[in-house]
């Protein structure tokens, strides 16, 4: 999730301040994931860092092992999760309004700057919404994370792959575990719901309205 | 000399080129109807555009030059903007949107005294009138020390009421600040009021430069007439009489002007140069239109009477002294010396 936020929102910025063509590449890159089936992305990763994948060479190489360790759930899911994040992290950048940061360098702001005292806090609302859906989308992970990191008990048995072990052996712990997940989403649903009302009760374009100065 | 611009910049219509300058306490307004390139001019200048060739020197400090690859970043132009909506911080209060040009330099406590906005520190921009948002978006670019300040469109955000009185308060701020000022705005008024010189910019070129009183004297086309105010009389010179010039005009009267002049011509007559009467009146004006009332609109304590193709502006006492309603016939009258000639 760190990984997401942390990467996920300097390419936001980029691309929501950006009318490149390479703009254009780079949305298609990030959106990727939300077309792939969760088994193609499984492969793919495992084509790109498995043992004998494209990168796998060079990091077996360096002592590094990806597939089948908790660093290949944390690549899974990022990998599937961080386009939900990116997408709306674009929209809230986007729905800024351009005199702000304009403004801010005309007041002596740098590039820098005018990213976290202006953009970062006008976009919060909206950067939050996206993180709370990543987390929604990262934590349901099931295709790609069985094919890239397995499902090995207490290393990368996810919450969810452990409902479809336990679905086999034991219903009632299935039964329990799907409740937890109902209530984290339900949770996660209403914090992007409140988080969005939050949001366009503070950033959005506020309706000019002068009033009469009292004649002083 | 102060500020110094040439550029060419192409627009979605036009080219914008032209050169101008701003100097040391003076300040010009940039006045053209809206699409004319005013705001391209500021931003070139703020460094928020960079034009497809240009120059900009402040002093002597270069901060654009196109044809040495200079283009030194919005952060270190030392400007002071003012934009159209203000676009105040609405995630910070007054204090904090004044203290983010201020960038640790200086108190922001003084100039929120100085602009009488002390009292709103902690208020959110968004519960500020019109004239208050003004005053805090000002602060906040002084805040910053500029070298020039730029306004664009300074008073358009505010309503017929308030505009007055902010036009007065900023009238007077500028005097008082003394820097080089650039202001655009599509309302000659609000140009002659502020500005110590005025250009007239249509499709990103200027067409005339000079004091307010200048451009209404002696207007250098039709454009600028109409724009300053004047009714334009589309009319043929037919001949001259006395050292005055004769003109059909296409409404079918016949009018004298002191200009000289032939073929197809524009007059331009700036209403309040119009006077209105029941009778013909005997005095110095050769210029008599005949015809009844077509509209009345009241302009403060000043009135604007329709009388044929002409627009009179009289004051509201003698409009009703002289008991006028739409529909009477009146005569307007306008001397010869009133009524300008333009080439079409």
């Amino acid at each position: 999730m760190a990984l997401i936020l942390l990467f996920g929102t300097p390419t936001a910025y980029w691309v929501a301040t950006r009318s490149s063509r390479l703009r254009d590449l780079v949305v298609t890159l990030i959106e990727l994931p939300l077309v792939l089936p969760p088994a193609v992305a499984g492969i793919g990763l495992l084509a790109a860092f498995g043992r004998l994948g494209l990168l796998g060479g060079t990091l077996d190489a360096l002592g590094i092992d990806v597939a089948f360790t908790k660093l290949a759930v944390v690549f899974a899911v990022t990998f599937v999760a961080s386009p939900f994040y990116v997408r709306t992290a674009v929209a809230a950048f986007e729905a800024i309004d351009p005199t702000l940061p304009a403004a801010a360098r005309t007041l002596g702001a740098g590039p820098g700057r005018v990213f976290f005292r202006v953009a970062l806090p006008l976009g919060a609302g909206g950067l939050s919404a996206g993180a709370a859906l990543a987390f929604a989308r990262g934590i349901g992970e099931f295709g790609a994370t069985i094919m890239f990191a397995g499902s090995l008990q207490g290393v990368t048995q996810t919450l969810s792959l452990a409902i479809y072990e336990q679905f086999d052996v034991d219903f009632d712990v299935a039964l329990a575990i799907s409740s937890v997940l109902v209530l984290i989403s339900a949770a996660v649903l209403l914090s992007v719901k409140l988080l969005t009302r939050w949001r366009s009760a503070s950033s959005s374009p506020i309706p000019f309205a002068p009033t009469p100065r009292p004649s002083s | 000399m102060a500020l110094r611009l040439e550029l060419t910049h192409p627009l979605r219509s036009y080219t914008a080129s032209l050169e101008l300058s701003v100097g040391r306490g003076e300040v010009v307004a940039l006045v053209g109807p809206s699409g004319a390139g005013k705001t391209t001019v500021l931003r070139v200048i703020a460094g928020l555009v960079t034009p497809e060739a240009g120059v900009v020197t402040m002093d002597d400090r270069p901060w654009l030059d196109t044809a040495r690859g200079l283009d030194v970043p919005p952060e270190r132009r030392r400007v002071g903007y003012l934009f159209q909506e203000y676009a105040l911080f609405p995630h910070l209060d007054v204090a904090k949107n004044v203290a983010f040009g201020a960038n640790g330099r200086g108190s922001v406590t003084e100039l929120l005294d100085r602009f009488g906005i002390a009292h709103l520190a902690h208020a959110r921009t968004t519960e500020l009138s019109g004239g208050e948002r003004q005053r805090v978006a000002l602060a906040r670019a002084l805040a910053r020390r500029p070298d020039v300040l730029l306004l664009d469109e300074p008073l358009s955000a505010l309503d017929a009421h308030t505009k007055t009185t902010v036009r007065l308060e900023l009238h007077e701020l500028l005097q008082e600040i003394g820097l080089p000022t650039l202001l655009v705005t599509h309302d000659f008024e609000d140009a002659a009021a502020l500005a110590s010189r005025v250009s007239v910019i249509v499709d990103g070129r200027i067409l005339q430069t000079g004091t307010a009183t200048d451009l209404v004297a002696a207007p250098a086309d039709a454009f600028v007439a109409s724009f300053t105010g004047a009714t334009l009389l589309p009319g043929t010179a037919v001949g001259t009489r006395d050292g005055l010039t004769e003109i059909a005009l296409d409404a079918g009267l016949t009018a004298w002007t002191a200009d000289a002049g032939s073929g197809r011509v524009g007059l331009a007559v700036y209403p309040w140069e119009i006077s209105l009467s029941r009778e013909p009146p005997v005095d110095s004006s050769v210029n008599h239109v005949k015809a009844p009332i077509a509209s009345v609109v009241p302009l403060g304590n000043r009135v604007r009477v329709r009388v044929g193709p002409l627009v009179a502006e009289i004051t509201a006492v003698s409009m009703e002294r002289l008991g006028l309603r739409v529909g009477d016939v009146v005569v307007a009258s306008f001397k010869a010396t009133a009524a300008r000639l333009m080439p079409l």
